[in-house]
């Protein structure tokens, strides 16, 4: 069922067999917005023993555990305005010519696991985070972006009486749905035939909410697990002390079953001053002058050092043969905004990795980022011939 | 039949549209590569088509399509709106003198005139035979900024201090505008946030109980506390490393989370107003050694007014690392300048649970960072050197008390309110009358929810519209429900249903009550009010003389500010100011309150053109603009005092008009650096109603490169030697050269670094030569009346929730004739765009 590509046949990543039957598959998905110094993070060769580069250089240790992936990418273009294609392959000013719109991967994976965990999927991040989650109606999901908040979610009980007031909402949400699609329905006698295309995204949405409430309602008497951490309190927090937090939260959002989709974003106003060093955005466009260049090291090699955090963790809690991290950028290069050749980075889902993977640059070669979105998809579990852009599944993989 | 006439509106709309985004200009040559396939032919040899083959073909053929256009199949006779599209796209060139190119052969100058003649010609019969498939507005839905004035507007809500659409999901943009119909999406995840903003709107609105009794509030100082006084409030009331209890009679400003100190008002802070309303708000203070020893305090501008800012706060589930602060807005800005205490009043609407804070605005940095600062720079300061060694709990503490830089001086605070003239207020009496609650039975919940129905639609209600949401009222009262709460449910699902969540305008003349919304929601973003409502039911609201009487009281009405805001907010992208973070480096663009002054600059300009009905070329001409201190400052202009903006006439140079007004410099780069090509698009497109093409597929990007030393025109010259990127760029990076003496928030510069000169000269691809922006201007004064009709089509596109369409053009170039042969001002030019057939109709 999968299509191979025939040029990359002995390149195979080898999504491999599934792992413990007993284990569900579970994907995180981590952006950010400005994306790596190409030089420092694409290492300088190709296979698994590659020198490791210098922004890669706090991951070493799982070496064996990933692969990064040179030329992939969407083809798109708009520098900031193109990096929230990132997971969809498709920009939201054109997602309208998309049967599924501009929907994220993680998305199309959250839809997959439905009402089997209490939450389809957790969108965290620093800030305003960067424009990564979309679903299918085209709308953008905001992260959480404190992680008491996410602990309250993930870990504290709603007490008795606040459990009632929810579940009287919920009813009474139901009945005005009904109402509601009633005088829509009313409406509706009136209208030409593209008034009548708007009223049915209404109705759309009045479907769409009910079939949460539903999802939500079923989830309102079953206890939350407990804790394994002490909890996290609502307080003052730099962001580079939120990050370590969200990575263990993640973990244990996995770990307890209550999700299998997180996804973390980091944004363009990521407060690097926290690491002594100038703004962000300004460093971006670091020009080649050397100056600036260190001082992106300084936060590139932060953000690394945090991902090997998350990747011990995971191990720590046995899920890195059942996770396939994904981290990237739909930026490619932010010194001259360019959404080329981004950095693509899979990890974990107890594939065999092929270390640094330099996929085809020449133009009618290249290969869809939307494939490898695909593939990772297929892995999940997720039944589909297509994403986003795809042209067909990047690479062979085997789905048990 | 109706499908196929909605395409061709579809196609039609697509027409003649100067602000292609590039999302559009895919679309249409997707049409375009329909309309060709299967024809390679040319088409009948007429006068037009031999000057197309002369001189277009070659690069717009079946071989090449230079900039994605092809033409060798376009028909002189023209058949559908795709080929009036191509043919109106040739004849903007043509009338630009953009086409052909230079360097290609030229057409002799009477060739040229009988080709724009007759394909004018052409392109206006076809105006007249596509016309009657007329353009239409899908059922547009309020989008986030015309709900939340409706819905302050409904229920008399004060929506500056609540916002029910704070967690809405963006709306999606045509050509910037996000009030288009066919862009919008209404979503599950959007329905999940009306049900939330419904509730809680029906919440606030509703308000039994007797009149609030007006109250006086005061705090003197101290404005710190610790222990048991300070046990309940957030920590920017209490003591710290930073944080000390005077005994002096006055506090100064100390900060945690705002720059230069702020303080908040101990009697309100445990929940703040507690009632909706206006209150006076009375605050004795002085502005303390403004003039200042410490020349390593950049963040201060030594000898500057001491900026003091009162701000209303809502702390409601707030956590400590937003400053215990929910939402935040700027109430009033006061300048001061005197060291001894001073009364300063203001009367203020406060919305319930805000509460009132003082900040220094354009202080030296927070506390902290202050402490640590002086700690480092005690040499040379007595004061501070005399302190000495002391622990690390200490010396915070000493250095701050010692420190003798600017502060703010706060004796003591009063609040008093709420000034209440109706009670209970309207949007309660609309919700129950005068009932109380055990008054509200199944005998008068019909007429309840009638009442608001027709309020919330805008209109009278139709045959059985309520049907539904009545039964669910009732059906709620038989489960047991209180009638009370049952009621508040029916106002909700009132509040979530399509009637009131979109604009219905049907097809062809607009109805009357249509007709006042799509003027309300033209002018003041939000619902009509009752005078509209009014003309509607007595069926005159259409009449010339009415509708133009309504545009004078409308305009004059301060809620038609909304249209200014937010029709230059969308016109200028205004929004872009700030989204991309501004380099920390710009310390005036923090520090001095810039991004609110450089936005207010332009609305106050735009109103004073529409005001006083000046002529639109003034937009690009006018010799004066509004500043406030900071902003002359800013604009290296003579010094002014004071944080209220006026009008101040400009001395002959670079500044003058639209162009170099700094939100026009600031929203066309991104908060770092400019680049010449991105800000040639923004003045094509925002001032002349072209969108250049975007660049093809995998041209290379341009990578900024300090270490060689190149500019980026030497760059964009490299470029340019390329043929192909020649082209398109010759027709854009001459409109943004001029603007590279204006750095990434608009202050101006000669020079990128030490050896980098700015080159500011350039030619338009018509041929005439600038040095720099100065001539640029006048060029593009000269071209006044393309701006003029670009914003005619942009106030279109607004009023109409929709693009402007083949039909539009006619009514647009009317509107242009009018105005040019009467000497016409904008306020005319609004109230022609009212008048038109194109407002009458849908």
């Amino acid at each position: 069922m999968a299509l191979a590509i025939p040029v990359f046949d002995s390149l195979n990543v080898g999504f491999a067999a599934s792992p413990r039957s007993d284990q569900p598959r579970r994907l995180i998905c981590i952006g950010n917005h400005l994306g790596f110094w190409p030089d420092g993070f694409f290492p300088s060769a190709d296979g698994s023993d590659y020198p490791i580069s210098k922004t890669l250089a706090p991951l070493k240790d799982f070496r064996s555990e990933f692969t990064i992936f040179s030329h992939l990418d969407h083809d798109a273009k708009g520098g900031h305005g193109a990096v929230h294609s990132f997971l969809t392959g498709v920009k939201k000013e054109e997602s309208a010519g998309f049967p599924e719109k501009n929907i994220s991967l993680d998305q199309v994976a959250a839809e997959h696991v439905g009402s089997a965990t209490r939450y389809p999927s957790i969108t965290a991040g620093l800030g305003e985070g960067t424009d990564m989650c979309w679903n299918r109606a085209g709308v953008r999901l905001p992260p959480v972006n404190n992680p008491a908040r996410l602990f309250e979610a993930l870990f504290v009980e709603s007490n008795a009486a606040s459990k009632t007031s929810q579940r009287q909402v919920v009813a009474n949400r139901a009945r005005m749905l009904d109402a509601l699609r009633e005088s829509a329905k009313h409406l509706a006698s009136n209208l030409d035939a593209a008034d009548r295309s708007k009223l049915d995204q209404y109705l759309t949405s009045v479907r769409d909410v009910e079939r949460r409430l539903q999802m939500s309602e079923a989830w309102l008497d079953k206890p939350k697990p407990k804790s394994p951490i002490e909890a996290i309190k609502d307080e003052e927090r730099m962001q580079i002390e939120e990050i370590p937090l969200f990575m263990d939260l993640m973990t244990l959002a996995l770990q307890t079953d209550s999700t299998r989709v997180a996804t973390f974003e980091i944004p363009l106003g990521f407060h690097t001053n926290e690491l002594d060093v100038g703004s962000y955005h300004g460093l971006s466009h670091h020009s080649k002058q050397e100056g600036l260049l260190s001082q992106l090291q300084i936060v590139e090699n932060y953000l690394m050092t945090q991902f090997a955090h998350l990747f011990g963790k995971l191990k720590e809690a046995g899920l890195m043969e059942s996770t396939l991290v994904v981290i990237g950028s739909g930026m490619g290069n932010a010194s001259n905004h360019s959404n080329r050749d981004l950095p693509v980075l899979l990890a974990g889902g107890g594939l065999k990795h092929q270390g640094h993977l330099v996929c085809p640059a020449e133009d009618r070669k290249r290969i869809q980022l939307s494939n490898l979105w695909l593939s990772t998809l297929q892995w999940f579990g997720v039944e589909r011939e297509r994403f986003g852009r795809s042209t067909g599944t990047f690479s062979p993989m085997e789905i048990v | 039949m109706n499908n196929r006439l909605n395409s061709q509106t579809e196609k039609m709309s697509k027409v003649l549209d100067h602000q292609l985004k590039y999302t559009r200009w895919l679309s249409v040559s997707l049409i375009c590569v329909f309309a060709w396939s299967g024809s390679t032919a040319f088409a009948l040899d007429t006068p037009i088509d031999k000057f197309v083959r002369d001189f277009c073909i070659k690069c717009h053929g079946a071989d090449t399509q230079e900039g994605d256009r092809r033409f060798d199949a376009l028909t002189a006779k023209i058949n559908t709106p795709d080929d009036a599209l191509l043919w109106q796209e040739i004849l903007d060139q043509l009338n630009q003198g953009a086409m052909p190119p230079e360097d290609e052969k030229q057409p002799s100058k009477e060739e040229l005139l009988a080709e724009v003649d007759a394909i004018t010609q052409s392109v206006s019969d076809a105006v007249q035979r596509f016309k009657g498939t007329g353009a239409h507005t899908a059922l547009r839905r309020l989008n986030s900024f015309e709900y939340r004035h409706t819905i302050g507007d409904l229920l008399g809500l004060n929506v500056a201090g609540w916002n029910p659409t704070a967690d809405f999901p963006p709306e999606n943009r045509i050509a910037g505008f996000d009030n288009n119909a066919a862009a919008q999406v209404t979503s599950g995840m959007l329905l999940d946030h009306y049900f939330v903003a419904a509730e809680e709107a029906i919440q606030r609105a509703t308000v039994f109980g007797p009149k609030p009794e007006s109250k006086n509030y005061a705090q003197k100082s101290p404005f710190y506390f610790e222990g048991k006084a300070a046990r309940d409030l957030p920590k920017l009331f209490r003591t710290d490393r930073y944080r000390w209890i005077s005994d002096k009679g006055y506090d100064d400003l100390q900060a945690r989370h705002y720059r230069g100190g702020h303080i908040g008002f101990e009697p309100l802070a445990r929940g703040g107003a507690p009632q909706s309303g206006l209150y006076t708000i009375r605050i004795q203070a002085a502005a303390i050694d403004r003039t200042h020893p410490y020349d390593f305090l950049k963040d201060f501008r030594n000898g500057d007014p001491i900026v003091m800012e009162l701000a209303a706060v809502n702390r409601e589930g707030s956590v400590e690392s937003t400053g215990n602060i929910t939402t935040e807005r700027t109430l009033a800005l006061e300048e001061l300048t005197s060291d001894q205490p001073q009364w300063f009043e203001w009367t203020v609407d406060l919305d319930c649970g805000e509460e009132p804070e003082v900040r220094f605005r354009n202080g030296a940095p927070a506390a902290k960072g202050l402490a640590f600062k002086l700690g480092k720079n005690v040499k040379g300061h007595p004061e501070l050197e005399a302190i000495g060694k002391l622990g690390k709990g200490e010396i915070a503490l000493a250095m701050l008390k010692a420190y003798r830089g600017p502060k703010l001086r706060i004796w003591e605070i009063q609040v008093a309110g709420p000034h209440l003239d109706q009670w209970p207020p309207p949007g309660h009496a609309l919700l129950y009358g005068s009932l109380k609650p055990e008054q509200i039975s199944r005998s008068n919940i019909q007429d309840r929810l009638r009442v608001f129905a027709e309020a919330a639609f805008r209109r009278p209600l139709r045959q059985g519209e309520l049907a539904s949401i009545g039964k669910l009222v009732f059906n709620k009262i038989d489960a047991g429900m209180q009638p009370l709460d049952a009621l508040q449910l029916g106002f909700q699902a009132i509040l979530c249903s399509p009637a009131f969540l979109h604009l219905h305008e049907g097809t062809g003349t607009l109805g009357d009550y249509a007709l006042a919304s799509r003027l309300s929601y033209f002018f003041w973003s939000s619902m009509p009010d009752q005078p509209l409502i009014q003309l509607a039911a007595a069926g005159k609201l259409h009449e010339p003389g009415t509708l133009s009487n309504q545009v004078d009281r409308m305009l004059a009405d301060p809620k038609s500010q909304r249209f200014v805001q937010n029709f230059i907010r969308l016109w200028l992208d205004l929004d872009h100011i700030g989204e991309m973070p501004v380099s920390t480096d710009f310390v005036s663009f923090y520090r001095d309150n810039i991004n609110a002054a450089m936005r207010a600059e332009t609305e106050m300009f735009f109103r004073h053109i529409l005001d006083n009905n000046l002529s639109p070329r003034e937009f690009l001409a006018a010799d004066y603009t509004f500043l406030n201190r900071e902003l002359a400052i800013h604009y290296g202009l003579p010094p002014l005092e004071g944080v209220q903006l006026r009008r101040v006439s400009l001395p002959q140079g670079a500044r003058g008009g639209l162009l170099t007004q700094a939100s026009f410099l600031t929203a066309s780069a991104n908060g770092v650096d400019t680049s010449p090509v991105v800000r040639g698009v923004y003045v094509q497109e925002k001032l002349l109603g072209y969108t250049p093409p975007p660049p093809p597929p995998d041209v290379p990007l341009i990578e900024p490169d300090a270490s060689g030393a190149k500019t980026i025109r030497e760059q964009l010259a490299m470029h340019r030697a390329n043929a192909t990127c020649a082209s398109c760029h010759r027709k854009i990076d001459p409109f943004g050269f001029p603007l590279e003496n204006f750095d990434a928030i608009g202050g101006w510069r000669e020079n990128y670094s030490k050896d980098n000169k700015i080159d500011p000269s350039g030619e338009l691809p018509t041929g005439e030569k600038f040095q720099g922006i100065t001539d640029f201007r006048s060029l593009l004064v000269a071209r006044h009346e393309q701006f003029t009709r670009s914003l005619t089509e942009k106030l279109m596109t607004y009023a109409l929730g929709r693009e402007h369409t083949l039909a539009d053009r006619a009514v647009i170039d009317g509107i242009m004739k009018d105005l040019s042969s009467n000497k016409g001002g904008f306020k005319d030019l609004v109230r022609a765009v009212v008048l038109s057939e194109s407002f009458a109709n849908n």
